[in-house]
């Protein structure tokens, strides 16, 4: 990677900063529902942060591993976020040359959906309230893994949803405030198993690297920095995985 | 002096007979050409930094020709994009990938044409479907008929090349648009045994 290549990559991290920083203000200043707010600034800065790496997808994306666009969207209406988890590996690999089969398809669907309501209820308590924090972790060692699997788009992608989390978990920080872990929970369901998906599936990220990235958000703890410490090990084993 | 001209005479005789005996460059070849994969070359060239152009290949590459008496017929060539060779296997592996041709997506490339016109003496020209990426584009490429000759068990075999260009942001493949140029020329060179009749 060039100079020049890498200022294009912070160019484009410097989007959805900007575009999740604005959001997160906003929360600052007027939301009182830190759901909310933790929700639209992770959907905004991945979706800035995917515009500036390979545009705004159409409706239905020829290329499917653009579909994570409509995850991110999609993520924001909360009730139909475990019927979305479902379908997800359904969508995202029916385009596959080489189908996986049905029965893995079934079985990938029925562990997002499992894997959102166990985040979910996880970020419900007070136990998960940094889920942000592992969360922007996981998906910047998954842009490093991507990387190391071929994809920088990808990697581009998965820095996006680093950069949404990460946002997130420096307002509860700077805010002196907890909470606000379960409308990130969608994300941390929906994104970041898409990515590992696709990550796998399209590129050569290892089966066993993508698993621990799109898992680490389940060891968050109450505290931002006790979770980034837990977050750690998983995450730095993925990416030794991925070579 | 004597000797000297009968020399030039023989070597007269010689370029006529060589002229009056290749009809094939002049009227149109007529047959059903299956590729034949192992002698066949797909090579593609695109522009590095603005400055050399880099050549690649593809190893697996399938089709048929097909040209009926007057001339016209028909072409149907794929390419397996999973047998992208650039010699670095991690680049081979990136062009695979999401960023490039998206070969688990997309694994195939294809040109499709039910249009192949003789033009006169080697010169053919095919309009058809160019697909690649997932995207379907009409294009017309110029085909030279490169020879005909005889393989190792006697049968008749024929040659075909063609060279044309793309624009990669066509076909939905942006990435890296600057630093690796836009316009991929892509030279097809394709030998196959004529079937018998």
């Amino acid at each position: 990677m060039t100079l020049r290549d890498l200022l294009q990559v912070l160019l484009r991290t410097a989007l959805p900063a900007l575009a999740g920083g604005a959001v997160a203000l906003l929360a600052t200043w007027r939301w009182r529902s830190r759901a909310i707010a933790g929700a639209s600034v992770v959907t905004v800065a991945y979706l800035a942060g995917h515009w500036g790496a390979r545009g705004v997808p159409a409706p239905l994306p020829l290329d499917h591993t653009e579909l994570v666009f409509h995850f991110a969207l999609f993520a924001l209406l909360l009730p139909l976020r475990t019927a979305l988890c479902a379908l997800m590996p359904w969508l995202l690999l029916r385009g596959l040359h080489t189908s996986p089969g049905p029965v893995v398809l079934a079985g990938l669907g029925a562990a997002c959906a499992g894997f959102s309501l166990l985040l979910e209820r996880r970020a419900l308590t007070m136990r998960g309230d940094a889920m942000p924090a592992a969360a922007a972790l996981a998906a910047a060692a998954g842009a490093q893994a991507l990387v190391a699997a071929r994809s920088a788009l990808l990697a581009e992608q998965a820095l996006a949803v680093a950069v949404g989390f990460g946002l997130f978990s420096l307002f509860q920080v700077t805010q002196r405030r907890a909470g606000g872990a379960v409308g990130t929970a969608p994300h941390a369901a929906l994104l970041l198993p898409a990515l590992c998906l696709c990550g796998h599936y399209f590129a050569a990220l290892p089966w066993s690297s993508a698993l621990l990235l799109a898992l680490t958000p389940l060891v968050a703890f109450r505290n931002a920095y006790v979770s980034a410490v837990l977050a750690a090990p998983p995450t730095a084993l993925a990416l030794w995985l991925a070579g | 002096m004597r000797k000297g001209l009968t020399l030039a005479s023989a070597a007269l005789v010689l370029a006529v007979v060589a002229l009056v005996d290749t009809p094939s460059r002049s009227a149109p070849v007529a047959g059903d050409v299956t590729v034949d994969p192992v002698h066949s070359s797909v090579l593609f060239r695109i522009q590095h930094n603005g400055a050399a152009m880099f050549y690649g290949r593809f190893n697996r590459v399938a089709g048929s020709i097909s040209v009926v008496e007057g001339g016209t017929g028909a072409l149907d060539l794929t390419v397996d994009v999973d047998s992208v060779d650039t010699a670095n296997e991690g680049r081979d592996k990136h062009l695979k990938s999401p960023d490039f041709f998206n070969a688990e997506q997309f694994p195939e490339i294809t040109f499709q044409s039910e249009a192949l016109r003789h033009l006169g003496g080697s010169k053919y020209e095919a309009k058809g479907t160019f697909s690649m990426h997932g995207v379907e584009k009409e294009i017309t490429v110029a085909i030279e008929h490169t020879g005909t000759g005889k393989n190792r068990q006697g049968a008749p075999v024929m040659g075909f090349e063609t060279a044309f260009t793309v624009k990669r942001s066509d076909y939905g493949m942006n990435f890296m648009q600057g630093p690796i140029g836009d316009e991929v020329r892509i030279i097809v060179s394709i030998e196959g045994a004529l079937a018998a009749k």
